[in-house]
């Protein structure tokens, strides 16, 4: 531990010094008693002084939780030569806030261990590091202090809380797997399809009896199977608009978290690419495991400056299965998302834009001249909009303060009533 | 040293203790030697005559008191909050500490009433004494 003089000390010393040399001078015994106690604090408090020999181990009682959540934290604290007083301080980084005193003082005997427990919320997903503690302790009489700061950090990552979603877009093809959407082609599965004339090695049970009675020959039911398809959530992470601890980035994690959380219960292959200044992706897979590394790779999401040209080409073929559903969610602030996105599509991918937008997040400026540009900006980002449009992407705004299901169902109403040009 | 007037001293006295509440409200540990400094100045102008004062162990140990619990008010205002039982221990410990201050300064007090005879020799080993100790503190803070 780092040793260091308190201001006491020196107080002391000053004290006893000014006593000393007033009694000398002004000839009264007085004033040497006065300074006296301050003297032989001194004479025994500056020898008695030593390391108290801290050892501290960090332990959290979990490595995962949702927003919102809390953690306990467990800080085991030994002392060889005891304290008086501890004073023990759970360094969290931004973005995680102790529930409860932080610090704390405790006192340790001898040779003795206590252990201390903080609780720590997070109010923000994200990937973080906890277990970095600071301790401070003084010497019986206060004349030193002994510092030391304690890392034992351990990962902590806190998921974005999903929202529960009533619908979800659906692709327009579906995979050769099972899984929970009606396939458009026939074969076997619930939902009717159709009806044609009986041909040899059907299942008897296929027969539609009330058909074949009214026709007078055998008719079979023909079904559409269900299916999964392979989504591909498209996030870009090129730039946000930032207010106060809120932006647009934060909505599209949770709503990238809801919608891979969503498919994956459908038994739905999902992948990820996260397009922007750090890229990262991961190709379609299915099952619980499939939903953490999604929620993972989202956690390590953020806002890296870049001026290199990045286009659709840089992303592994098969990341980007050829009837997956591409779902972006994007602010349109930067053009090299805008144009991969639009790349995507003239590929023949399937694709829908959720626009988080950015308006709520950057209000107009006070000046005239500031609004001008302002009402420009607007107009600029809805040709952007019908650009997509023209191009048979639906393309839907969300706002802060309102859930993801509003912009998923405009979509599927657009993809209801658009005819879809390949 | 002659007694001052009771309104002066009674000024000094307060200033000290004025600026004491100041540093604790502020945070200013600086305040609290220069509170003792006011409040020794405002005992010393209180003296009268040649006879040493009886009562200056009770004055010590009160000086004492007061700067520990001033130095104990700023630690507490760090925000780091004390278990429980620490509070009374410390208490305890100071009540200690003031009370042997109250013994050490008789025991000073009972010495410097006996008469020594050596004249000028005691009085330069006396002064050589009070000037070593006075060293000794000081070098003692400075390798500290």
């Amino acid at each position: 531990m780092t040793r260091s003089a308190s201001p006491k000390l020196g107080a002391y010393a000053g004290l006893a010094a000014l006593g000393l040399l007033a009694a000398l001078a002004l000839g009264r015994a007085e004033l040497a008693v006065l300074a006296a106690p301050f003297a032989v604090a001194i004479a025994v408090g500056v020898p008695w002084a030593a390391d108290p020999g801290m050892r501290a181990w960090v332990t959290l009682d979990r490595d995962r939780i949702i927003e919102g959540g809390n953690v306990g934290v467990e800080v085991e604290l030994e002392s060889v030569a005891g304290v008086q007083r501890l004073e023990v301080l759970l360094v969290l980084p931004g973005g995680l806030e102790a529930v409860g005193p932080n610090p704390v003082a405790l006192r340790l005997a001898p040779g003795g261990s206590r252990t201390t427990e903080f609780t720590v919320l997070a109010p923000q997903w994200g990937a973080y590091r906890v277990g970095e503690v600071a301790l401070r302790s003084s010497d019986r009489l206060g004349f030193f202090t002994f510092e030391t700061q304690i890392d034992q950090a351990a990962p902590l990552k806190v998921y974005p809380h999903p929202e529960e979603l009533r619908t979800m877009l659906r692709p327009l093809d579906t995979q050769p797997f099972g899984g929970n959407q009606v396939a458009r082609s026939k074969g076997e599965g619930i939902e009717f399809a159709d009806l044609r004339p009986f041909a040899v090695g059907d299942r008897l049970r296929r027969i539609n009896w009330r058909a074949s009675a009214r026709r007078g020959t055998l008719w079979v039911n023909e079904l559409h199977p269900e299916r999964n398809t392979d989504v591909v959530i498209f996030l870009d992470s090129f730039a946000e608009a930032r207010r106060d601890e809120r932006g647009t980035l934060d909505m599209a994690v949770r709503a990238a978290a809801s919608l891979a959380d969503r498919y994956l219960k459908h038994k739905d292959r999902v992948g990820l690419v996260s397009f922007g200044g750090l890229l990262n992706w991961l190709t379609p897979a299915t099952g619980l495991v499939q939903l953490y590394r999604i929620v993972d790779s989202l956690l390590d999401t953020e806002i890296m400056l870049s001026y290199a040209w990045k286009d659709i080409e840089i992303v592994p073929r098969r990341t980007l299965p050829p009837q997956a559903l591409v779902v972006g969610l994007t602010p349109l602030l930067d053009a090299r998302a805008v144009g991969a996105m639009l790349d995507l599509r003239r590929r023949g991918f399937d694709l829908a834009v959720i626009e988080v937008s950015p308006e709520p997040f950057t209000p107009p400026p006070d000046d005239e001249l500031g609004r001008f540009a302002h009402r420009l900006w607007l107009l600029r980002r809805d040709a952007l909009r019908d650009r997509f449009r023209s191009l048979g992407v639906p393309i839907a705004e969300w706002r802060e303060g309102s859930g993801v299901q509003a912009p998923i169902e405009e979509v599927r109403a657009f993809r209801r009533y658009a005819r879809t040009r390949r | 040293m002659a007694g001052r007037s009771q309104p002066a001293l009674l000024a000094v006295g307060a200033a000290a203790v004025f600026l004491l509440a100041v540093g604790l409200t502020l945070g200013q540990i600086a305040a609290v030697p220069w509170t003792i400094v006011g409040l020794g100045v405002a005992y010393a102008a209180s003296l009268e005559g040649n006879d040493l004062d009886g009562r200056v162990p009770l004055y010590a140990a009160g000086l004492l008191v007061t700067a520990e619990l001033a130095y104990w008010a700023l630690q507490l205002r760090d925000g780091a909050r004390d278990e429980p039982g620490m509070g009374p221990r410390r208490l305890i410990g100071l009540l200690i500490a003031a009370a042997a201050a109250v013994v050490a300064g008789s025991l000073l007090v009972a010495v410097a009433h006996t008469p020594l005879r050596g004249g000028l020799v005691v009085e330069a080993i006396g002064l050589a004494a009070a000037i070593g100790a006075l060293a000794i503190l000081l070098l003692a803070a400075r390798r500290a």
